[in-house]
């Protein structure tokens, strides 16, 4: 099974939420979760306020650590970059060059993604990648009886609360059968 | 998984000879998991899913080159016209950030698009006062009612929209004031946030010489002709001599008042400090030693004078996503901030990555996510979504 990179902040401190238990290997049947270099970069950036309230999170995405090895061939790259610029300028899509270059590797290494964001999900989706809302991994872990219910309508709350980027209505309603609901 | 293949244009004489060169059709059916024919037909319709395009970039190892060609199809060239304080080379890699983020603003701007007018007017061997005036004619405005307001609003009737962005420490280096992009009927004139808001308007003016003048790249002369125009618009010559008696009197009242008397002048023309004595001086209306006591001033003023950056990004004490929240909503700065407002309706239409969205408007990417959603619902319910 292909394993599932996390690209963005947001998803990573999402799942984070929930400890390590959704990135230890051979929990979720649908494929490992692993994590991209640039989400650590990313967070590096943050006001010192908010680094504060994901204190617990981002000490464990910290344990996690980012995987090595997603580099690829330079002379590889720019080419399949000249391909997903196109695909995004056909879509209309405004996707930046970090983005893109993640998505090189996430299809030279064969990988998954999981993403919120819609034109990233689209383009992606676009090249025919598997993409997964950080949500539907919380409603994995559920099904594979690894998080229960009430442990995941406490982290809807919480990201709620903190007016984090909400699920699609598909991943919504999947969550609503084992009773996790937005207010 | 997607729910439907999508198709992107090719180039398929040149997707043919690369994979020519390398392999027989039928050889690629493996590993592009589909029969000759369908190769054949997406190279008979020019049209290939980008997936399958990829896997043969990967397999067969096409250049860069080589996939440019297979990918570009016609269209408008694109061209990117800098100013720079003393003519400073602008590198290759600064040109491409601009073009990027032009182009990112056009395909934001298309989703509020209205049916705008393209510009017919082509200056042609005319002396820099009447272009001036032809510019000034054509966006129906004139000598005395020029503000920022009414330029921006009147440009954008003609496809012209004034961004205000901070490209950072390249931008800087290359001492880039302003810049131009067109590509066919849009075009884009951004201000480098570093400027100074008296500065503003001489920068527009002496782009919009440059595009009403259907510069492709520009000539030292092209430069200074451009620099005129802009000159002869807020700071006309005519002005000086219908007025010139009554202001060289003024003028000789004392060397302290004369900042004063500037002042007034540069306000009464929606001018700088900096273009009026420059104006004053070419008409002979002030000496040496006045002007020099004046670019003394000058050189004093630019420590405290304010910059556009000021006004659209935030301190270091401020939280960055209240600041641009607020910023949005504020009419007053609404000028400025052109292309942080496309950039929430992409947001909000999802047009736009988060990660886009967070390089353009230098904030870190999760604050973009509250934000959006902020946005979203204030749209959904503005609009009774």
């Amino acid at each position: 099974m292909a394993k599932r990179i996390i690209c963005d902040t947001c998803s990573a401190i999402k799942l984070a939420y929930f400890g390590n238990t959704l990135f230890t290997a051979n929990t979720l049947k649908s494929g490992d979760l692993i994590l991209h270099q640039c989400v650590f970069t990313e967070i590096k950036k943050w006001h010192p306020t908010k680094k504060g309230k994901y204190k617990k999170e981002i000490e464990t995405l910290e344990k996690i650590r980012a995987t090595p090895g997603l580099r690829v061939d330079r002379k590889k790259e720019l080419a399949q970059e000249v391909i997903i610029r196109k695909t995004r300028d056909d879509l209309n899509l405004s996707v930046g060059k970090g983005d893109i270059t993640q998505l090189v590797a996430i299809l030279l290494h064969d990988l998954h993604l999981v993403t919120n964001d819609n034109p990233f999900k689209n383009l992606a989706e676009a090249m025919e990648v598997a993409v997964f809302e950080a949500e539907l991994i919380a409603f994995e872990g559920i099904e594979h009886k690894v998080l229960t219910s009430k442990q995941v309508q406490d982290a809807v709350d919480y990201w709620e609360a903190n007016e984090e980027k909400q699920a699609s209505k598909a991943v919504k309603s999947k969550l609503a059968k084992h009773g996790v609901k937005y207010k | 998984m997607p729910k439907q293949s999508m198709m992107i244009r090719v180039n398929s004489k040149a997707l043919r000879e690369s994979i020519i060169k390398r392999q027989s059709l039928a050889s690629l059916e493996t590993p592009l998991g589909v029969s000759r024919q369908a190769i054949n037909g997406w190279l008979s319709k020019n049209r290939i899913p980008p997936r399958k395009l990829s896997i043969l970039a990967s397999e067969l190892d096409f250049s860069v080159d080589e996939m440019e060609a297979i990918t570009t199809s016609p269209k408008d060239e694109a061209f990117v016209l800098f100013r720079t304080n003393r003519n400073v080379a602008v590198s290759q890699g600064v040109k491409e950030d601009v073009l990027e983020v032009a182009e990112d603003f056009f395909s934001l701007d298309d989703l509020t698009a209205i049916n705008r007018e393209s510009i017919d007017i082509v200056l042609k061997n005319e002396d820099p006062t009447s272009a001036a005036k032809s510019i000034l004619k054509q966006l129906n405005l004139s000598y005395d009612n020029i503000s920022l307001d009414k330029v921006l609003t009147a440009l954008k009737r003609y496809n012209v929209h004034i961004l205000f962005y901070n490209f950072g420490e390249k931008f800087v280096d290359a001492k880039a004031q302003a810049v131009c992009v067109r590509r066919g009927n849009k075009r884009v004139i951004f201000v480098n946030s570093y400027e100074f808001v008296e500065d503003v308007l001489w920068r527009i003016f002496h782009e919009v010489c440059h595009l009403f003048s259907n510069h492709t790249d520009v000539t030292e002369e092209d430069e200074k002709f451009c620099n005129e125009v802009a000159n002869q618009i807020l700071t006309p010559d005519a002005f000086f001599q219908e007025n010139k008696s009554i202001l060289k009197r003024r003028f000789s009242q004392g060397l302290r008042l004369t900042p004063f008397l500037v002042e007034e002048i540069a306000t009464e023309l929606s001018s700088s400090f900096q273009g009026v004595v420059i104006a004053l001086k070419n008409n002979k209306i002030i000496d040496d030693t006045v002007s020099r006591y004046l670019w003394g001033v000058i050189r004093n003023q630019k420590k405290t004078k304010k910059r556009v950056h000021q006004i659209i990004s935030p301190s270091d004490e401020i939280d960055p996503k209240e600041f641009l929240d607020n910023l949005l909503e504020d009419s007053d700065r609404a000028k400025f901030v052109h292309l942080q407002q496309s950039v929430k309706m992409g947001l909000i239409l999802d047009k736009i990555s988060t990660r886009r969205a967070a390089e353009l408007l230098h904030i870190d990417e999760m604050s973009i996510q509250q934000l959006a959603r902020r946005w979203k619902s204030q749209y959904g319910k503005k609009n009774n979504l």
